[in-house]
Protein backbone atom coordinates (compact mmCIF):
# COMPACT_ATOMS: atom_id res chain seq x y z
CA UNK A 1 0.00 0.00 0.00
CA UNK A 2 1.84 2.99 -1.29
CA UNK A 3 -0.35 5.73 0.12
CA UNK A 4 -0.22 4.38 3.64
CA UNK A 5 3.40 5.24 3.68
CA UNK A 6 3.57 8.38 1.63
CA UNK A 7 0.09 9.84 1.96
CA UNK A 8 -2.45 10.04 -0.81
CA UNK A 9 -0.25 11.60 -3.50
CA UNK A 10 -2.66 11.04 -6.37
CA UNK A 11 -5.60 9.47 -4.62
CA UNK A 12 -8.44 11.92 -4.18
CA UNK A 13 -9.67 12.16 -0.63
CA UNK A 14 -13.18 10.93 -1.51
CA UNK A 15 -12.09 7.52 -2.77
CA UNK A 16 -10.04 7.10 0.38
CA UNK A 17 -13.11 7.72 2.48
CA UNK A 18 -15.18 5.16 0.63
CA UNK A 19 -12.62 2.45 1.18
CA UNK A 20 -12.13 3.44 4.75
CA UNK A 21 -12.40 0.70 7.33
CA UNK A 22 -11.60 1.01 10.99
CA UNK A 23 -8.98 -1.62 11.70
CA UNK A 24 -9.29 -1.79 15.46
CA UNK A 25 -12.28 -2.36 17.74
CA UNK A 26 -14.56 0.64 18.24
CA UNK A 27 -13.66 1.01 21.88
CA UNK A 28 -9.89 0.78 21.65
CA UNK A 29 -7.37 3.57 21.44
CA UNK A 30 -4.62 3.95 18.92
CA UNK A 31 -1.09 3.32 20.16
CA UNK A 32 -0.16 5.94 22.71
CA UNK A 33 3.39 7.24 23.04
CA UNK A 34 4.33 9.45 25.96
CA UNK A 35 7.57 11.23 26.61
CA UNK A 36 8.84 14.07 28.79
CA UNK A 37 11.90 16.31 28.66
CA UNK A 38 11.84 16.64 24.91
CA UNK A 39 12.84 20.29 25.05
CA UNK A 40 15.99 21.00 27.01
CA UNK A 41 15.43 24.69 27.65
CA UNK A 42 11.91 24.51 29.02
CA UNK A 43 11.01 24.05 32.67
CA UNK A 44 9.03 21.04 31.57
CA UNK A 45 7.95 19.50 28.33
CA UNK A 46 5.84 16.65 27.08
CA UNK A 47 5.43 14.77 23.86
CA UNK A 48 2.38 12.73 22.94
CA UNK A 49 1.61 10.51 19.99
CA UNK A 50 -1.89 9.21 19.48
CA UNK A 51 -1.49 7.04 16.44
CA UNK A 52 -0.17 9.55 13.95
CA UNK A 53 -1.32 12.65 15.81
CA UNK A 54 1.81 14.15 17.31
CA UNK A 55 2.03 17.03 19.77
CA UNK A 56 4.85 18.72 21.67
CA UNK A 57 4.10 20.93 24.65
CA UNK A 58 6.57 23.04 26.61
CA UNK A 59 6.05 24.90 29.87
CA UNK A 60 8.09 27.93 30.82
CA UNK A 61 7.67 29.28 34.29
CA UNK A 62 6.78 30.23 36.89
CA UNK A 63 8.63 33.31 35.72
CA UNK A 64 8.04 37.05 35.72
CA UNK A 65 5.65 38.00 32.95
CA UNK A 66 7.34 38.95 29.69
CA UNK A 67 4.81 41.45 28.43
CA UNK A 68 2.99 43.38 31.06
CA UNK A 69 -0.47 43.18 29.59
CA UNK A 70 -3.78 44.09 31.14
CA UNK A 71 -4.72 42.86 34.56
CA UNK A 72 -1.40 44.00 36.06
CA UNK A 73 0.24 40.69 36.85
CA UNK A 74 2.96 42.47 38.79
CA UNK A 75 0.58 43.06 41.66
CA UNK A 76 -1.68 40.09 41.20
CA UNK A 77 -2.18 37.67 44.06
CA UNK A 78 -2.62 34.87 41.57
CA UNK A 79 -0.36 33.64 38.85
CA UNK A 80 -1.36 33.92 35.24
CA UNK A 81 -1.61 31.12 32.73
CA UNK A 82 -0.99 31.82 29.06
CA UNK A 83 -1.04 29.45 26.17
CA UNK A 84 -0.01 29.53 22.54
CA UNK A 85 -0.97 26.78 20.15
CA UNK A 86 0.72 26.54 16.77
CA UNK A 87 -0.27 24.15 14.04
CA UNK A 88 2.63 23.18 11.86
CA UNK A 89 2.24 23.92 8.17
CA UNK A 90 2.56 20.25 7.31
CA UNK A 91 0.22 18.87 9.96
CA UNK A 92 -2.47 17.59 7.61
CA UNK A 93 -3.16 16.81 3.96
CA UNK A 94 -5.99 19.23 3.50
CA UNK A 95 -5.36 22.24 1.31
CA UNK A 96 -6.74 24.61 3.96
CA UNK A 97 -3.69 24.12 6.09
CA UNK A 98 -1.34 25.25 3.33
CA UNK A 99 0.21 28.50 4.27
CA UNK A 100 -2.47 31.02 3.51
CA UNK A 101 -1.97 32.03 7.10
CA UNK A 102 1.67 32.99 6.87
CA UNK A 103 2.43 36.40 8.27
CA UNK A 104 -1.05 36.75 9.70
CA UNK A 105 -0.11 35.73 13.20
CA UNK A 106 -2.45 33.17 14.65
CA UNK A 107 -5.19 31.55 12.68
CA UNK A 108 -8.71 31.45 14.04
CA UNK A 109 -8.40 27.79 14.88
CA UNK A 110 -5.12 28.17 16.76
CA UNK A 111 -6.57 31.00 18.79
CA UNK A 112 -9.61 28.94 19.78
CA UNK A 113 -7.45 25.99 20.76
CA UNK A 114 -5.33 28.28 22.93
CA UNK A 115 -8.37 29.68 24.71
CA UNK A 116 -9.73 26.20 25.29
CA UNK A 117 -6.45 24.97 26.77
CA UNK A 118 -6.19 27.92 29.12
CA UNK A 119 -9.75 27.44 30.30
CA UNK A 120 -9.30 23.72 30.80
CA UNK A 121 -6.16 24.13 32.88
CA UNK A 122 -6.96 27.28 34.85
CA UNK A 123 -8.99 25.55 37.57
CA UNK A 124 -6.46 22.70 37.74
CA UNK A 125 -3.38 24.78 38.44
CA UNK A 126 -2.91 26.10 41.95
CA UNK A 127 -2.35 29.62 40.70
CA UNK A 128 -2.59 31.03 44.22
CA UNK A 129 0.83 29.56 44.88
CA UNK A 130 2.47 31.60 42.14
CA UNK A 131 1.67 35.26 42.83
CA UNK A 132 3.06 37.81 40.36
CA UNK A 133 4.17 35.03 38.07
CA UNK A 134 3.30 33.87 34.64
CA UNK A 135 3.22 30.27 33.50
CA UNK A 136 3.46 30.02 29.76
CA UNK A 137 2.51 26.96 27.76
CA UNK A 138 3.56 26.50 24.16
CA UNK A 139 2.02 23.72 22.14
CA UNK A 140 3.00 22.62 18.66
CA UNK A 141 0.79 20.30 16.70
CA UNK A 142 3.25 18.41 14.52
CA UNK A 143 0.83 16.13 12.77
CA UNK A 144 -2.95 16.10 12.90
CA UNK A 145 -4.65 12.76 12.41
CA UNK A 146 -7.77 13.42 14.45
CA UNK A 147 -8.32 13.88 18.21
CA UNK A 148 -5.77 16.69 18.22
CA UNK A 149 -7.18 18.51 21.24
CA UNK A 150 -7.00 15.34 23.30
CA UNK A 151 -3.33 14.93 22.41
CA UNK A 152 -2.68 18.59 23.25
CA UNK A 153 -4.30 18.24 26.67
CA UNK A 154 -2.29 15.13 27.46
CA UNK A 155 0.97 16.73 26.33
CA UNK A 156 0.28 19.89 28.34
CA UNK A 157 -0.53 17.78 31.36
CA UNK A 158 2.75 15.89 31.06
CA UNK A 159 4.68 19.12 30.57
CA UNK A 160 3.14 20.73 33.65
CA UNK A 161 3.91 17.67 35.75
CA UNK A 162 7.45 17.62 34.37
CA UNK A 163 7.87 21.29 35.29
CA UNK A 164 6.77 20.41 38.87
CA UNK A 165 4.01 22.98 38.79
CA UNK A 166 1.49 22.33 41.51
CA UNK A 167 -1.69 20.85 40.13
CA UNK A 168 -4.93 19.60 41.60
CA UNK A 169 -4.48 16.51 39.49
CA UNK A 170 -3.19 15.20 36.19
CA UNK A 171 -5.61 16.06 33.41
CA UNK A 172 -6.70 13.25 31.12
CA UNK A 173 -8.74 13.61 27.99
CA UNK A 174 -10.54 11.57 25.36
CA UNK A 175 -12.42 12.08 22.10
CA UNK A 176 -15.40 10.04 20.99
CA UNK A 177 -16.92 10.24 17.51
CA UNK A 178 -20.36 9.02 16.57
CA UNK A 179 -20.26 7.55 13.09
CA UNK A 180 -23.14 7.80 10.57
CA UNK A 181 -23.96 4.20 11.53
CA UNK A 182 -24.52 5.31 15.15
CA UNK A 183 -21.38 3.57 16.37
CA UNK A 184 -19.37 5.13 19.15
CA UNK A 185 -15.77 5.35 17.98
CA UNK A 186 -13.14 5.99 20.61
CA UNK A 187 -10.12 8.09 19.62
CA UNK A 188 -11.18 8.74 16.01
CA UNK A 189 -8.62 9.47 13.31
CA UNK A 190 -8.92 12.21 10.72
CA UNK A 191 -11.24 10.36 8.32
CA UNK A 192 -13.49 9.28 11.15
CA UNK A 193 -13.63 12.85 12.47
CA UNK A 194 -14.64 14.17 9.07
CA UNK A 195 -17.34 11.57 8.56
CA UNK A 196 -18.67 11.68 12.10
CA UNK A 197 -22.11 13.10 12.80
CA UNK A 198 -20.97 14.18 16.24
CA UNK A 199 -17.66 14.65 18.03
CA UNK A 200 -17.19 14.92 21.77
CA UNK A 201 -14.01 15.82 23.61
CA UNK A 202 -13.95 15.52 27.38
CA UNK A 203 -11.10 16.52 29.71
CA UNK A 204 -11.09 15.70 33.37
CA UNK A 205 -8.81 15.84 36.40
CA UNK A 206 -7.98 12.23 37.10
CA UNK A 207 -8.28 12.29 40.87
CA UNK A 208 -11.54 14.16 41.18
CA UNK A 209 -15.03 13.16 40.13
CA UNK A 210 -15.41 16.25 38.05
CA UNK A 211 -14.99 17.35 34.47
CA UNK A 212 -12.95 20.35 33.42
CA UNK A 213 -13.95 20.63 29.79
CA UNK A 214 -16.57 19.32 27.44
CA UNK A 215 -16.67 20.25 23.78
CA UNK A 216 -19.28 18.78 21.55
CA UNK A 217 -20.36 19.45 17.98
CA UNK A 218 -22.98 17.57 16.01
CA UNK A 219 -26.63 16.80 16.46
CA UNK A 220 -27.58 14.28 19.13
CA UNK A 221 -30.45 13.67 21.51
CA UNK A 222 -29.80 14.34 25.19
CA UNK A 223 -29.72 10.65 26.11
CA UNK A 224 -27.26 9.74 23.37
CA UNK A 225 -25.12 12.66 24.37
CA UNK A 226 -24.96 11.60 28.00
CA UNK A 227 -23.96 8.05 27.12
CA UNK A 228 -21.26 9.34 24.76
CA UNK A 229 -19.89 11.57 27.52
CA UNK A 230 -19.93 8.60 29.88
CA UNK A 231 -17.87 6.57 27.42
CA UNK A 232 -15.41 9.42 26.92
CA UNK A 233 -14.99 9.76 30.68
CA UNK A 234 -14.18 6.07 31.04
CA UNK A 235 -11.63 6.19 28.23
CA UNK A 236 -10.05 9.34 29.64
CA UNK A 237 -9.61 7.64 33.00
CA UNK A 238 -7.78 4.71 31.42
CA UNK A 239 -5.52 7.08 29.52
CA UNK A 240 -4.94 9.10 32.68
CA UNK A 241 -3.96 6.01 34.65
CA UNK A 242 -1.36 5.02 32.10
CA UNK A 243 -0.06 8.59 32.14
CA UNK A 244 0.36 8.43 35.90
CA UNK A 245 2.21 5.16 35.62
CA UNK A 246 4.50 6.63 33.03
CA UNK A 247 5.26 9.67 35.19
CA UNK A 248 6.06 7.48 38.18
CA UNK A 249 8.42 5.39 36.07
CA UNK A 250 10.16 8.48 34.79
CA UNK A 251 10.54 9.78 38.31
CA UNK A 252 12.06 6.52 39.50
CA UNK A 253 14.44 6.56 36.56
CA UNK A 254 15.62 10.11 37.23
CA UNK A 255 15.88 9.84 40.98
CA UNK A 256 19.45 8.45 41.25
CA UNK A 257 20.84 11.23 39.09
CA UNK A 258 19.22 13.88 41.28
CA UNK A 259 20.93 12.75 44.42
CA UNK B 1 -12.07 45.82 32.24
CA UNK B 2 -15.04 44.81 34.32
CA UNK B 3 -14.08 43.68 37.80
CA UNK B 4 -15.96 42.50 40.85
CA UNK B 5 -14.61 43.21 44.31
CA UNK B 6 -14.29 40.53 46.94
CA UNK B 7 -17.19 41.89 48.97
CA UNK B 8 -19.45 42.08 45.94
CA UNK B 9 -18.53 38.57 44.95
CA UNK B 10 -19.24 37.06 48.35
CA UNK B 11 -22.59 38.91 48.50
CA UNK B 12 -23.44 37.54 45.08
CA UNK B 13 -22.47 34.00 46.01
CA UNK B 14 -24.35 34.05 49.30
CA UNK B 15 -27.47 35.29 47.60
CA UNK B 16 -27.23 32.54 45.01
CA UNK B 17 -26.72 29.91 47.68
CA UNK B 18 -30.06 31.11 49.12
CA UNK B 19 -31.72 30.71 45.75
CA UNK B 20 -32.01 34.30 44.59
CA UNK B 21 -29.93 36.65 42.52
CA UNK B 22 -28.71 40.19 42.95
CA UNK B 23 -31.08 41.52 40.30
CA UNK B 24 -34.03 39.72 41.85
CA UNK B 25 -34.33 36.87 39.40
CA UNK B 26 -34.60 33.24 40.41
CA UNK B 27 -31.71 30.97 39.41
CA UNK B 28 -33.23 29.69 36.19
CA UNK B 29 -34.83 32.83 34.88
CA UNK B 30 -33.96 34.92 31.85
CA UNK B 31 -33.76 38.68 31.93
CA UNK B 32 -36.45 40.48 29.94
CA UNK B 33 -35.97 39.97 26.22
CA UNK B 34 -37.14 42.44 23.62
CA UNK B 35 -36.78 41.81 19.93
CA UNK B 36 -37.44 43.90 16.87
CA UNK B 37 -37.29 42.53 13.33
CA UNK B 38 -36.77 44.23 10.00
CA UNK B 39 -34.57 47.00 11.38
CA UNK B 40 -32.13 47.13 8.46
CA UNK B 41 -33.93 47.94 5.21
CA UNK B 42 -31.05 46.90 2.96
CA UNK B 43 -30.63 43.45 4.48
CA UNK B 44 -32.67 40.42 3.50
CA UNK B 45 -33.49 39.82 7.12
CA UNK B 46 -32.51 41.60 10.28
CA UNK B 47 -33.22 41.86 13.96
CA UNK B 48 -32.22 43.80 17.00
CA UNK B 49 -32.42 42.02 20.30
CA UNK B 50 -31.99 43.18 23.84
CA UNK B 51 -31.41 40.75 26.68
CA UNK B 52 -31.04 42.72 29.88
CA UNK B 53 -28.19 45.09 29.10
CA UNK B 54 -26.86 43.02 26.23
CA UNK B 55 -27.83 44.37 22.86
CA UNK B 56 -27.08 42.85 19.47
CA UNK B 57 -27.90 43.69 15.89
CA UNK B 58 -28.01 40.98 13.24
CA UNK B 59 -28.29 41.35 9.50
CA UNK B 60 -28.65 38.50 7.00
CA UNK B 61 -27.78 39.02 3.38
CA UNK B 62 -28.74 36.41 0.80
CA UNK B 63 -26.77 35.96 -2.40
CA UNK B 64 -26.35 33.42 -5.14
CA UNK B 65 -22.80 32.16 -5.20
CA UNK B 66 -20.69 29.78 -7.24
CA UNK B 67 -19.59 26.44 -5.90
CA UNK B 68 -16.88 24.04 -6.90
CA UNK B 69 -17.92 21.46 -9.48
CA UNK B 70 -17.62 18.45 -7.23
CA UNK B 71 -19.39 19.77 -4.16
CA UNK B 72 -23.03 18.99 -3.52
CA UNK B 73 -23.77 21.82 -1.11
CA UNK B 74 -26.76 24.01 -1.75
CA UNK B 75 -26.15 26.43 1.05
CA UNK B 76 -23.23 28.25 2.57
CA UNK B 77 -23.46 30.27 5.75
CA UNK B 78 -20.82 32.73 6.85
CA UNK B 79 -21.01 34.26 10.28
CA UNK B 80 -19.14 37.40 11.21
CA UNK B 81 -19.27 38.63 14.76
CA UNK B 82 -18.02 42.07 15.54
CA UNK B 83 -17.76 43.30 19.09
CA UNK B 84 -18.11 47.03 19.10
CA UNK B 85 -15.22 48.69 20.91
CA UNK B 86 -17.58 51.09 22.61
CA UNK B 87 -19.48 48.29 24.31
CA UNK B 88 -16.79 47.10 26.63
CA UNK B 89 -13.19 48.00 27.41
CA UNK B 90 -12.33 44.33 26.90
CA UNK B 91 -13.20 44.63 23.24
CA UNK B 92 -9.87 46.05 22.20
CA UNK B 93 -7.08 44.40 20.28
CA UNK B 94 -6.58 40.72 20.74
CA UNK B 95 -9.28 40.27 23.36
CA UNK B 96 -11.95 41.34 20.90
CA UNK B 97 -10.64 38.89 18.33
CA UNK B 98 -10.81 36.11 20.89
CA UNK B 99 -14.40 36.93 21.69
CA UNK B 100 -15.54 37.17 18.14
CA UNK B 101 -13.80 34.04 16.93
CA UNK B 102 -15.24 32.11 19.85
CA UNK B 103 -18.80 33.29 19.25
CA UNK B 104 -18.41 32.81 15.52
CA UNK B 105 -17.20 29.25 15.76
CA UNK B 106 -19.93 28.34 18.25
CA UNK B 107 -22.65 29.61 15.93
CA UNK B 108 -21.06 28.09 12.87
CA UNK B 109 -20.79 24.62 14.37
CA UNK B 110 -24.26 24.74 15.87
CA UNK B 111 -25.91 25.78 12.60
CA UNK B 112 -23.91 23.28 10.60
CA UNK B 113 -24.80 20.40 12.89
CA UNK B 114 -28.45 21.34 13.24
CA UNK B 115 -28.93 21.22 9.46
CA UNK B 116 -31.24 24.18 9.70
CA UNK B 117 -32.40 24.74 6.17
CA UNK B 118 -34.86 22.92 4.03
CA UNK B 119 -32.41 21.77 1.37
CA UNK B 120 -35.02 20.75 -1.20
CA UNK B 121 -36.79 24.08 -1.20
CA UNK B 122 -33.55 25.97 -1.61
CA UNK B 123 -32.17 23.93 -4.46
CA UNK B 124 -30.46 25.82 -7.27
CA UNK B 125 -28.12 24.07 -9.67
CA UNK B 126 -26.05 21.52 -7.73
CA UNK B 127 -22.37 21.87 -8.46
CA UNK B 128 -22.88 25.27 -10.10
CA UNK B 129 -24.76 27.70 -7.92
CA UNK B 130 -25.72 27.78 -4.29
CA UNK B 131 -27.28 30.16 -1.82
CA UNK B 132 -24.86 32.12 0.30
CA UNK B 133 -26.06 33.52 3.61
CA UNK B 134 -23.88 36.21 5.09
CA UNK B 135 -24.78 36.78 8.69
CA UNK B 136 -23.27 39.90 10.19
CA UNK B 137 -23.59 40.26 13.91
CA UNK B 138 -22.75 43.41 15.80
CA UNK B 139 -22.60 43.45 19.57
CA UNK B 140 -23.69 46.93 20.58
CA UNK B 141 -23.63 46.55 24.31
CA UNK B 142 -22.59 43.82 26.70
CA UNK B 143 -24.29 42.83 29.90
CA UNK B 144 -23.17 39.23 29.93
CA UNK B 145 -24.41 36.19 28.08
CA UNK B 146 -23.66 37.38 24.56
CA UNK B 147 -23.96 33.91 23.07
CA UNK B 148 -27.62 33.44 23.96
CA UNK B 149 -28.52 36.92 22.78
CA UNK B 150 -26.71 36.42 19.49
CA UNK B 151 -28.27 33.03 18.82
CA UNK B 152 -31.78 34.32 19.49
CA UNK B 153 -31.22 37.39 17.34
CA UNK B 154 -29.82 35.23 14.53
CA UNK B 155 -32.86 33.00 14.63
CA UNK B 156 -35.14 36.03 14.58
CA UNK B 157 -33.27 37.51 11.63
CA UNK B 158 -33.34 34.23 9.71
CA UNK B 159 -37.04 33.69 10.29
CA UNK B 160 -37.82 37.03 8.67
CA UNK B 161 -35.36 36.57 5.81
CA UNK B 162 -36.93 36.78 2.37
CA UNK B 163 -35.49 34.70 -0.46
CA UNK B 164 -36.07 36.03 -3.96
CA UNK B 165 -37.61 33.64 -6.47
CA UNK B 166 -35.17 32.39 -9.02
CA UNK B 167 -35.97 30.93 -12.42
CA UNK B 168 -33.43 28.56 -13.86
CA UNK B 169 -33.02 28.25 -17.62
CA UNK B 170 -30.78 25.78 -19.32
CA UNK B 171 -29.35 26.35 -22.78
CA UNK B 172 -26.99 23.63 -24.02
CA UNK B 173 -25.66 22.88 -20.58
CA UNK B 174 -25.21 26.54 -19.68
CA UNK B 175 -27.38 27.57 -16.78
CA UNK B 176 -28.81 31.01 -16.49
CA UNK B 177 -30.41 32.33 -13.38
CA UNK B 178 -33.05 34.95 -13.56
CA UNK B 179 -33.97 36.61 -10.32
CA UNK B 180 -37.49 37.95 -10.05
CA UNK B 181 -37.47 41.74 -9.99
CA UNK B 182 -40.75 42.03 -8.21
CA UNK B 183 -39.97 42.78 -4.56
CA UNK B 184 -43.11 40.92 -3.50
CA UNK B 185 -42.06 37.71 -5.21
CA UNK B 186 -40.15 36.43 -2.24
CA UNK B 187 -40.43 33.39 -0.03
CA UNK B 188 -40.00 33.28 3.70
CA UNK B 189 -37.23 31.07 4.95
CA UNK B 190 -38.35 28.17 7.14
CA UNK B 191 -35.95 27.68 9.98
CA UNK B 192 -37.83 25.76 12.64
CA UNK B 193 -34.77 23.64 13.28
CA UNK B 194 -32.52 26.60 14.09
CA UNK B 195 -31.05 26.13 17.56
CA UNK B 196 -30.77 28.57 20.39
CA UNK B 197 -28.05 28.63 23.00
CA UNK B 198 -28.65 28.36 26.70
CA UNK B 199 -25.79 29.40 28.93
CA UNK B 200 -25.35 28.57 32.58
CA UNK B 201 -22.71 30.02 34.85
CA UNK B 202 -21.38 27.98 37.73
CA UNK B 203 -21.37 30.08 40.88
CA UNK B 204 -20.51 28.31 44.10
CA UNK B 205 -22.29 25.01 43.70
CA UNK B 206 -25.25 26.37 41.77
CA UNK B 207 -25.90 26.82 38.11
CA UNK B 208 -27.57 30.05 37.11
CA UNK B 209 -29.18 30.58 33.72
CA UNK B 210 -28.46 33.69 31.67
CA UNK B 211 -25.61 35.16 33.74
CA UNK B 212 -25.22 38.92 33.90
CA UNK B 213 -21.80 40.50 33.39
CA UNK B 214 -21.24 40.59 37.12
CA UNK B 215 -22.11 36.93 37.49
CA UNK B 216 -20.05 35.97 34.47
CA UNK B 217 -16.98 37.67 35.95
CA UNK B 218 -17.30 35.89 39.29
CA UNK B 219 -18.23 32.50 37.84
CA UNK B 220 -15.86 29.57 38.10
CA UNK B 221 -17.26 27.82 35.08
CA UNK B 222 -19.66 28.04 32.19
CA UNK B 223 -21.89 25.58 30.38
CA UNK B 224 -23.35 26.47 26.98
CA UNK B 225 -25.69 24.23 25.04
CA UNK B 226 -27.33 24.73 21.66
CA UNK B 227 -30.76 23.16 21.63
CA UNK B 228 -33.60 23.06 19.11
CA UNK B 229 -37.36 22.67 19.54
CA UNK B 230 -37.13 18.86 19.63
CA UNK B 231 -34.66 19.03 22.48
CA UNK B 232 -31.79 17.79 20.34
CA UNK B 233 -28.35 19.10 21.15
CA UNK B 234 -26.10 20.45 18.42
CA UNK B 235 -23.29 22.11 20.36
CA UNK B 236 -21.95 21.95 23.91
CA UNK B 237 -19.04 23.79 25.42
CA UNK B 238 -18.30 23.79 29.09
CA UNK B 239 -15.29 24.69 31.16
CA UNK B 240 -14.55 24.96 34.85
CA UNK B 241 -14.83 22.04 37.23
CA UNK B 242 -18.32 20.63 37.16
CA UNK B 243 -19.79 17.42 38.47
CA UNK B 244 -20.74 14.76 35.96
CA UNK B 245 -23.98 14.03 37.79
CA UNK B 246 -25.18 17.61 37.38
CA UNK B 247 -25.29 17.26 33.63
CA UNK B 248 -28.39 15.15 33.23
CA UNK B 249 -30.24 17.57 35.51
CA UNK B 250 -29.04 20.51 33.44
CA UNK B 251 -30.08 18.85 30.22
CA UNK B 252 -33.67 18.39 31.35
CA UNK B 253 -33.79 22.09 32.22
CA UNK B 254 -32.24 22.91 28.86
CA UNK B 255 -34.83 20.86 27.00
CA UNK B 256 -37.76 22.45 28.78
CA UNK B 257 -36.54 26.04 28.82
CA UNK B 258 -35.23 25.84 25.27
CA UNK B 259 -38.58 24.82 23.88
CA UNK B 260 -40.40 27.50 25.83
CA UNK B 261 -37.91 30.15 24.77
CA UNK B 262 -38.09 29.23 21.10
CA UNK B 263 -41.89 29.13 21.10
CA UNK B 264 -42.12 32.51 22.77
CA UNK B 265 -39.55 33.96 20.38
CA UNK B 266 -41.36 32.64 17.30
CA UNK B 267 -44.64 33.90 18.64
CA UNK B 268 -43.41 37.43 19.25
CA UNK B 269 -41.67 37.59 15.87
CA UNK B 270 -44.89 36.46 14.21
CA UNK B 271 -46.79 39.23 15.95
CA UNK B 272 -44.17 41.84 15.25
CA UNK B 273 -43.78 41.15 11.54
CA UNK B 274 -47.50 40.87 10.90
CA UNK B 275 -48.16 44.24 12.51
CA UNK B 276 -45.61 46.07 10.37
Amino acid sequence: MLFQRYGPCLEPQSSLEENYQRTRPNNSLRSLVLNTRTIADAAGSGYVELGRTKVIAAVYGPRPPLRSSKGGVENAMKGRLTCEVVKSAYCSYSCESTRSQIGKGFSEEERLLSIRLVRAFEPILLLDKYPKCSIDIFVVLLEDDGSAFTAMTLATSLALADASIELVSIVASATVAISPKQEYLVDPDKTECEQAIALITVSLPLHATQLCEIYHIGKLSAEEWLSAVQLAVEVAQTVGNSMCQFLLQEMAKNEPSNQ
Amino acid sequence: MFAVSKAEKSYLLEAIALGTRVDGRSLLEYRPISVQVGVLPSASGSSRLRLGETEVLVGVKVEVGDVAEASTENIQIHFTVECSGSANADFLGREAENWSSELQSALESAYQAANVFDEDRLKLVPGKFCWVFNVDILVLDTGGNMLDAISMATRAAFSTTLIPRVYIQENDGVFELEIDDNPNACDRLHIHRAPTFLTFALLGNNFVLDPSLQEETSARGKFSVAVDTNGDISYVYSFGLLDGVEMSKLLTIVKKTGKLLLDRLDHSIENDSSST
